[in-house]
């Protein structure tokens, strides 16, 4: 009987290389930054926030628990700080309050990887966690506040502050969508090479069906299009991962096709968006300028971008939210975006490699909706401002500027990290150390 | 300062997919030392190959019926061991907690972890209050269950 020491392993100092790396990306971006808008370079100093933030999380995150994963933290850092140099010629002030969200979001990250020590326990509060997003989706629609006066109320506010509840809800979606599937899923089991004589009944769905249905309904009401292709993929992607059933999920895309027939007849939004996605160009419709706006930064980025800090933002709507991929798109190029989007691939692919390497089906699950989140709000949103799809505002994970969604997305890396920490997850000799 | 910003434009760039690259050998690393044995380095030339053989022996069963002594246990990389069926090894001890202990290889050791059971596990007669390194011979109290640990 020996007791277990914290190890200094191969693993750690991969990660730290990382992050010294990625820090040195950052810093020298933001340098470039400075100069290409002719800043003084003084203002540069407080970039080192962002490495030195996620530099100390990689510390703090080290006890004497076993190893967990690596690259996700030096991944997460570098599109943080690219965020930032590419929001620094958006709009001044809310890169410095971003700054301080990354910075608050990295504790918040280290606070929930050490407040959760076994992940699986988290799915006890399934239908606290449920009833809690419902309410808070519920609630912003009868007192939210919108950004223009008819636009989606997404915002809760107290005085000066506020915060948007479809955030927090989606990473509380995930945790009952897990829970209840990973109970679901036991009872509903069969026993190997014996096929299962009643076809799973509908009612065991009702709870999921319940309050993803009216979380759908009322981001429909809000015309909050993002919000609602997020949660609907959400819950197709958890459906076809949890019951293993293609016919649930053919049975959803239908419905989803029905919907968005119907949302295409009666919702006027939602024509515009599909008209103005099909010709940007003639369309006269509000929101047309936006796409367009937004190909023709991609346009004048060309391939090599025209450089940090030298870009023409100033005409984009919703330049720091919505359209952060064009402003990477004109200042980085084409080469610069794909690096992102290779990075949004490798994240995805080591977040769904925690869950299937979780030992137990609530964290794996959960795992899988984390990573399921991550990805279709980047591809919807870069699919969007790149006209393969139509336009739905959503926010780009860790670029786009807003505190909730910067905070909310880093505790769902803390979430990420602490489910792989779980020995199933990552204790294989010599692999899991990299 | 014109020449600074575009020679910077293209470093930035460089430096991005330098960071890019090494990621991505990192997961290429990762998925092909599946195959290939763990790097072993001076620190842990002890730690012999993760047998396949490790298991745990039933000493004292509440329940003879549904799990009588000497049965024979097998572990794999993760076991989880308790009262409730979500359990790799189930026991049928009352006194046992739902989830009980966590019993997984590391560096081709078996760790036991603790997962904060109400009764407590004692590994030799030790209460364990977070993880131990098991060896040939030990003795697991779980509940009223008693298993030992063989390699």
């Amino acid at each position: 009987m020996v007791s277990v020491r914290g190890s200094r392993d191969s693993g750690a100092q991969l990660e730290r290389a990382l992050l010294l790396l990625g820090g040195g990306v950052v810093v020298i971006g933001f340098l470039l930054t400075s100069l290409g808008m002719g800043e003084s370079w003084v203002r540069t100093v407080r970039i080192f926030l962002v490495p030195g933030a996620f530099l100390l999380a990689s510390f703090a995150l080290d006890g004497i628990h076993s190893p967990r994963e690596r690259l996700i933290l030096p991944m997460v850092a570098l599109l943080c700080g690219v965020g930032i140099c590419c929001l620094w010629l958006v709009d001044d002030w809310q890169m410095s309050k971003q700054l301080l969200w990354i910075t608050l979001g990295a504790a918040l990250l280290v606070g929930t990887y050490h407040v959760v020590p076994e992940p699986a326990r988290l799915g006890r509060y399934k239908y606290l966690c449920g009833a809690i997003a419902a309410a808070l989706i519920v609630v912003t629609m009868i007192w939210g506040r919108a950004a223009t006066q008819d636009g989606p109320k997404l915002w809760l506010g107290f005085g000066p502050f506020s915060f948007q509840p479809a955030e927090a809800a989606k990473l509380l979606m995930s945790i009952f969508l897990a829970g209840f599937l990973a109970e679901r899923f036991k009872a509903q089991r069969v026993a190997p090479g014996e096929r299962s004589r009643a076809s799973p009944s509908i009612r065991y769905m009702g709870p999921v069906i319940l309050v993803v249905g009216l979380c759908l309904a009322m981001f429909v009401l809000q015309s909050d299009l993002g919000a609602a292709m997020l949660f609907f993929g959400l819950f197709v992607a958890m459906l076809y991962v949890g019951v293993g059933r293609l016919q649930y999920v053919l049975m959803s895309i239908a419905l989803f096709l029905a919907g968005a027939g119907l949302a295409y007849q009666y919702s006027p939004k939602v024509a515009s968006r599909v008209s103005i996605w099909l010709d940007p160009w003639g369309s006269g419709d509000y929101g047309a300028g936006q796409i367009r706006e937004s190909l023709l930064c991609f346009g004048e980025g060309g391939i090599f971008g025209t450089g940090l800090g030298l870009g023409m933002v100033g005409r984009l709507p919703a330049a720091s939210t919505d359209l952060i991929f064009a402003v990477i798109g004109e200042q980085m190029g084409m080469l610069g975006c794909t690096a992102i989007l290779l990075l949004y691939a490798m994240l995805v692919y080591r977040s769904f490699r925690i869950a299937w390497r979780s030992e137990d089906a609530f964290s794996s699950l959960l795992a899988t909706a984390l990573a399921t989140v991550l990805a279709v709000q980047t591809l919807t949103i870069i699919g969007g401002v790149t006209r393969l799809i139509p336009l739905t505002g959503i926010t780009l994970p860790f670029v786009s500027y807003g505190g909730s969604s910067m905070a909310t997305n880093l505790v769902a890396v803390g979430l990420l990290l602490a489910i792989s920490r779980q020995p199933g997850g990552s204790s294989v000799p010599g692999v899991t150390d990299i | 300062m014109d020449f600074v910003l575009a020679v910077g434009k293209y470093f930035f760039l460089a430096l991005l997919y330098v960071f890019v690259f090494l990621v991505y050998r990192a997961i290429l690393r990762d998925v092909r030392g599946a195959a290939t044995p763990a790097p072993s380095g001076s620190r842990r030339a002890h730690s012999g190959a993760p047998s396949s053989s490790a298991r745990l022996v039933v000493v004292e069963s509440p329940d003879v019926d549904r799990l009588p002594a000497g049965t024979v246990l097998p572990l794999s990389a993760a076991t989880s061991v308790g009262r409730s069926s979500e359990n790799a090894i189930e026991l049928p001890d009352r006194f046992a907690s739902a989830h009980h202990v966590l019993i997984y290889l590391t560096r081709g050791k078996h760790v036991l972890r603790d997962r904060d059971s109400t009764n407590g596990t004692f590994v030799n007669g030790t209460r364990i209050y977070s993880e131990v390194v098991l060896s040939a011979g030990d003795r697991l109290e779980i509940g009223t269950t008693i298993l030992e640990y063989r390699q």
